[in-house]
């Protein structure tokens, strides 16, 4: 099992200078200059080059790589092209602001999708089970941003139940149940997706378990439906539905940037798509490098917990 | 003021490296030597006669930040800014907000308002979603399709002030077929600008008749105004020799500052174009290529369309006309992006921007707005309003068409 964990943390290294020399790549190709975008259209062609000297932008792609990675390695994240702040404390508290919405998205999901899933199976073969699914195909056929204006409509605007953008009131806001408050919308909306896909892959896996033939002996000692759907086959179905949880991972984090630009929730995709667009490298760069770290090691978190799901399966 | 100055313009001034000064060259780049004669008196030298210098010392790169602020805090003077403004900074959290509070030692009237809170709400629905729950009481830029509404609910406050701005599309006037004036003229009155304005804009803007907009001074309309009129283009094109029309390229930006909607634009104007005979072929760009696609090509290799805005400096006409229309200023030493040359123009803009005396510089203009007019080097098709939704009750608020400035101080609610 050690072994194993380091075996994993080692390849973390690769996996980050691949994905952020990737995007290293991807950013310095792409057309569009940094400087004069934040320099304004009104720059001369003197200030554009000085400036472009002095950000190191001149040079050679690989000198210009590693000489960001090298000031990584110390902690020096660089400054914001566009906004002149510091990257690391910006990216982070950004990262921070997506995490709290994708986990809260997540577990939602997670809840909801299993929950919804083992009342499909209980009602397997009813009207109940057709409504289900029925559901489930509308609920991950739902754009998230669709779906974010018509909560902000439903429960703003038109109920006036729930704050529709921001992370906390304009006046007189803050605290914890400030943020929650605010949190449920922007949850909502993303969450209905993989809610979706974990629910139908939560009574596909269980429908297959309940064919097994410990399922029948389970049944045959005289335990109720709940305790053989709970008990024993819920386990057992546990795997495939804990790695489609780690693959909607992935999907949170991209829908974020919807779900971000629509309830203005001060996230890192936000960030990101306005650091594209005024090519701002470092925030691009810094942000891509912290979401790239938090889903590898989410990922090797999943690997790991099915050994504790699934006992038979063991790392070494 | 000289510290401020010299650090933007000086690359050897010690504080030259805590900001980036892209405005300075343009705004400030003509001054000579600064001379300090007192505490409230300074002498500006500068390097030639230039008519609208006042003005552009009202420009946001002549604003002033405390020297021992920058002192204190090198190039994080961004989040411990000092000015002298009616509000003070307190807090800026990026993509959260940024909070003023009322500054106590202002040297004008004190601001009526203790706190001022920006929120950034991109996406122009929830702006307004946020100001009808009441989470805010001022947004700016509604979606378009609810303006109509808003301004007839009581609830609410529309107010729609012109601002500096002009939308056009550039022909390029050194390239076939756009070098020959007729075809410039035939399909500036191809395009219905009003349609454009009412079903497209749904009257954000008001249709433009000079490329100089309504509100800066010299406007005039005594110019030849290229209302639509289809039939005149079809004869206007058989008379340039083109009485089948032609096939050209028409490069459109997505998004992009001032272009208000660029590509619902394009669509409408492409049709416009068909309909007497002139094929133009869209292709869309992200802004930020776009830009470096447009800026610092020379005319042989830019399309023979493509959209451009512009939104005032200053405030000067010379701002407008001599910089975007001077053969003077063919990229990239300024903005003519139709590589448009007209020798009486050029004189008289240049004349215009020494002459000191504004009743001298003003028949100047209007003479060049008239030469202008008859030659189309672009298609103008409007100038934009900004648009602010308040809460009613709120009263004072003023926007400053000069850079699109808006001022609180002297705001006051219900």
């Amino acid at each position: 099992m050690i072994t194993y964990l380091i075996r994993r943390l080692l390849w973390l290294v690769p996996v980050l200078v691949g994905v952020t020399f990737l995007v290293f790549l991807t950013m310095y190709l792409a057309p569009g200059d940094p400087v004069k975008i934040m320099l304004g259209p009104r720059a001369t062609k003197e200030t554009i080059e000085r400036v472009r000297g002095e950000l190191g932008l001149d040079r050679a792609l690989p000198v210009q790589y590693f000489s960001w990675i090298s000031r990584i390695m110390t902690g020096d994240w660089g400054r914001s092209i566009q906004l002149r702040r510091r990257v690391f404390p910006l990216v982070t508290s950004r990262f921070t602001s997506t995490a709290l919405l994708g986990f809260s998205a997540l577990l939602l999901a997670s809840l909801g999708g299993i929950g919804a899933g083992i009342a499909a199976v209980f009602k397997r073969q009813t009207g109940w089970d057709s409504l289900f699914t029925f559901l489930a195909i509308v609920g991950f056929s739902i754009p998230v941003f669709w779906l974010g204006l018509i909560l902000q409509l439903v429960f703003g605007v038109r109920l006036g139940w729930l704050p529709t953008s921001g992370i906390e009131s304009s006046v007189g806001g803050g605290g914890v149940g400030d943020m929650l408050v605010h949190l449920i919308l922007p949850v909502l909306a993303l969450s209905v997706e993989p809610l979706a896909l974990i629910a139908r892959m939560s009574r596909s896996s269980m429908l297959e378990v309940i064919q097994e033939d410990y399922i029948k002996a389970a049944r045959s000692k005289g335990l109720t439906e709940t305790m053989v759907l709970l008990k024993h086959a819920l386990r057992n179905a546990f795997v495939p539905i804990l790695t489609v949880i780690g693959m909607q991972l992935g999907f949170v984090f991209a829908g974020s940037v919807f779900v971000e630009a629509i309830f203005s929730w001060p996230g890192i995709g936000n960030l990101i798509v306005n650091g594209i667009l005024a090519r701002d490298f470092p925030i691009v760069q810094g942000s891509i490098l912290l979401i790239a770290l938090s889903y590898v090691l989410i990922n090797l978190i999943v690997d790991m917990s099915y050994a504790y799901v699934n006992p038979s399966l063991r790392y070494d | 003021m000289k510290f401020n100055f010299e650090r933007q313009t000086d690359p050897d001034h010690p504080y030259y490296d805590t900001g980036v000064f892209g405005y300075a060259d343009f705004t400030l780049g003509m001054i000579d030597t600064i001379e300090v004669v007192d505490d409230y008196t300074l002498v500006l030298e500068l390097k030639y006669t230039f008519a609208p210098f006042l003005r552009n010392m009202a420009m946001l790169a002549a604003a002033l930040v405390s020297p021992e602020s920058l002192e204190e805090y090198g190039a994080d003077i961004v989040v411990h800014p000092v000015g002298t403004g009616p509000f003070q900074f307190r807090e800026w959290e990026p993509g959260v907000r940024v909070v003023l509070d009322r500054n106590l030692t202002y040297w004008g009237e004190p601001a009526t308002l203790d706190t001022l809170i920006f929120r950034p709400i991109i996406n122009p629905q929830s702006r307004l979603a946020a100001l009808e729950t009441g989470e805010v009481g001022f947004i700016v830029n509604p979606p378009p399709e609810d303006v109509e509404r808003l301004r007839n609910d009581p609830d609410f406050d529309l107010v729609a002030k012109l601002g500096q701005h002009t939308w056009w599309i550039v022909l390029n006037c050194q390239m076939p077929p756009f070098d020959n004036k007729l075809v410039r003229q035939a399909v500036h009155y191809a395009v219905d600008k009003k349609a454009i304005v009412d079903s497209i804009l749904r009257n954000t803007g008001e249709v433009a008749v000079n490329p100089l907009p309504t509100n800066v001074w010299s406007y005039t309309e005594d110019v030849k105004i290229y209302d639509y009129n289809p039939q005149k283009a079809r004869d206007l094109l058989a008379q340039a020799g083109y009485p089948n029309g032609f096939e050209v390229e028409f490069w459109v930006p997505e998004t992009g500052s001032g272009m208000q909607q660029p590509v619902e634009m394009a669509t409408a104007i492409q049709a416009y174009l068909a309909a007497v005979g002139v094929t133009a072929n869209i292709q869309t760009w992200e802004w930020g290529t776009y830009l470096d696609k447009v800026f610092g090509p020379p005319a042989e290799e830019l399309p023979a369309m493509h959209e451009m805005s512009w939104i005032m400096d200053n405030g000067d006409p010379d701002n407008f006309l001599y910089i975007l229309l001077s053969g003077e200023q063919w990229p990239l030493d300024g903005f003519n992006e139709s590589f448009y040359k007209n020798e009486e123009v050029d004189r008289l803009l240049c004349e215009a921007r020494v002459e000191l005396d504004a009743d001298k510089r003003l028949p100047l203009y209007v003479e060049a707005q008239k030469l202008i007019c008859e030659d189309s080097p672009w298609i103008w098709v409007d100038h934009a309003y900004e648009t602010f939704v308040m809460k009613t009750g709120i009263q004072g608020f003023v926007f400053q068409p000069t850079q699109g400035i808006l001022r609180f101080e002297r705001v006051t609610f219900e």
